[in-house]
């Protein structure tokens, strides 16, 4: 099974649940500052880039992890690749959509604003990890709630 | 070989390009209000349905063809295609083709009042007015798309 992480400009959010997911960095402590800097594609991704899936690697039970931006039409891109793969690929259910946002609070999501819409990195990277390390605990339940399902499935 | 083409709402300028490529409705002259309404999904894909590939076809070459409505979303959505043809190994080239040409205020309102809000009488009126004025140079600018490929 493939699982994809989304949010708007796999940027943020999406690389730090998917890279839970993989066990890049703790489930029983809050990671420190460069930790979270050091994470494959954190605050790398360009505006030109979104929509491009980036790997991030396999959990323990194989399955490969991607983030994906969805920017702010995030139905309307869903739905285009769930008839993609019905179309080309065949079983859409092999593909497991996971909301990354869902985890995301106010700090982050101005801070991204800044560093990536904007372009200034200077300011809106530290206000983006302090955001995300301020809710990080939602981001462990977020991987935890999508690990049990898949394990039902 | 695969043709998606797109639009913003995906029901009126795109389906008028597959019915183009797939030889249903001529681009030398305009084409009489029941060709349009006779095309596949002319009008018929709503508001939900946005993002969805609907298959129009097959053309003469044995491509298929498809259209689709993506809002502006369409520079993700081909980055998304782009990827997933890579983790899925799909070796069929895929080509998007942006058919929001139709530029005029009459085709905008009408689509706007026909897809969002379902006013259908007046925004027919509109999109036809609209679609007649701006065909000629929306079968040129397809032409040469379609060459450049």
């Amino acid at each position: 099974m493939k699982i994809f992480y989304h949010c708007f400009g796999s940027a943020h959010t999406s690389v730090v649940a998917a890279s839970i997911h993989v066990g890049l960095i703790p489930r029983s402590e809050t990671p420190s500052y460069d930790e979270i800097l050091a994470l494959p594609y954190f605050d790398r991704v360009n505006k030109e880039q979104i929509g491009c899936p980036f790997f991030i690697g396999r959990d323990r039970w194989g399955h490969e992890v991607y983030t994906i931006g969805m920017k702010s039409d995030k139905q309307v891109v869903l739905n285009a690749l769930n008839s993609y793969l019905k179309e080309f690929i065949g079983d859409p259910d092999d593909v497991f959509w996971v909301d990354a946002l869902a985890s995301i609070n106010f700090v982050t999501r101005i801070g991204g604003y800044i560093s990536r819409g904007l372009g200034c990195v200077c300011l809106g990277r530290p206000l983006v990890i302090w955001g995300i390390l301020k809710s990080y605990p939602s981001f462990i339940k977020l991987v935890k709630q999508v690990e049990k399902e898949i394990k039902v499935d | 070989m695969i043709y998606v083409y797109y639009s913003y709402w995906g029901s009126y300028a795109a389906v008028i390009a597959a019915g183009l490529h797939l030889k249903k409705i001529s681009p030398v002259r305009f084409p009489t209000e029941d060709a349009f309404y006779n095309l596949p999904f002319f009008g018929r894909i709503s508001y939900l349905d946005l993002g969805l590939l609907k298959f129009a076809g097959i053309d003469d070459k044995g491509n298929k063809v498809y259209v689709m409505g993506c809002r502006k979303a369409a520079e993700v959505i081909k980055n998304a295609f782009r990827g997933m043809q890579k983790i899925f190994q799909q070796p069929e080239q895929l080509i998007m083709i942006n058919t929001d040409l139709l530029n005029n205020l009459f085709f905008k309102l009408g689509a706007w009042l026909s897809c969002r809000w379902q006013i259908r009488k007046i925004g027919g009126l509109l999109l036809t007015w609209g679609i007649r004025k701006g065909f000629s140079q929306m079968v040129s600018v397809l032409k040469d798309s379609r060459y450049e490929r």
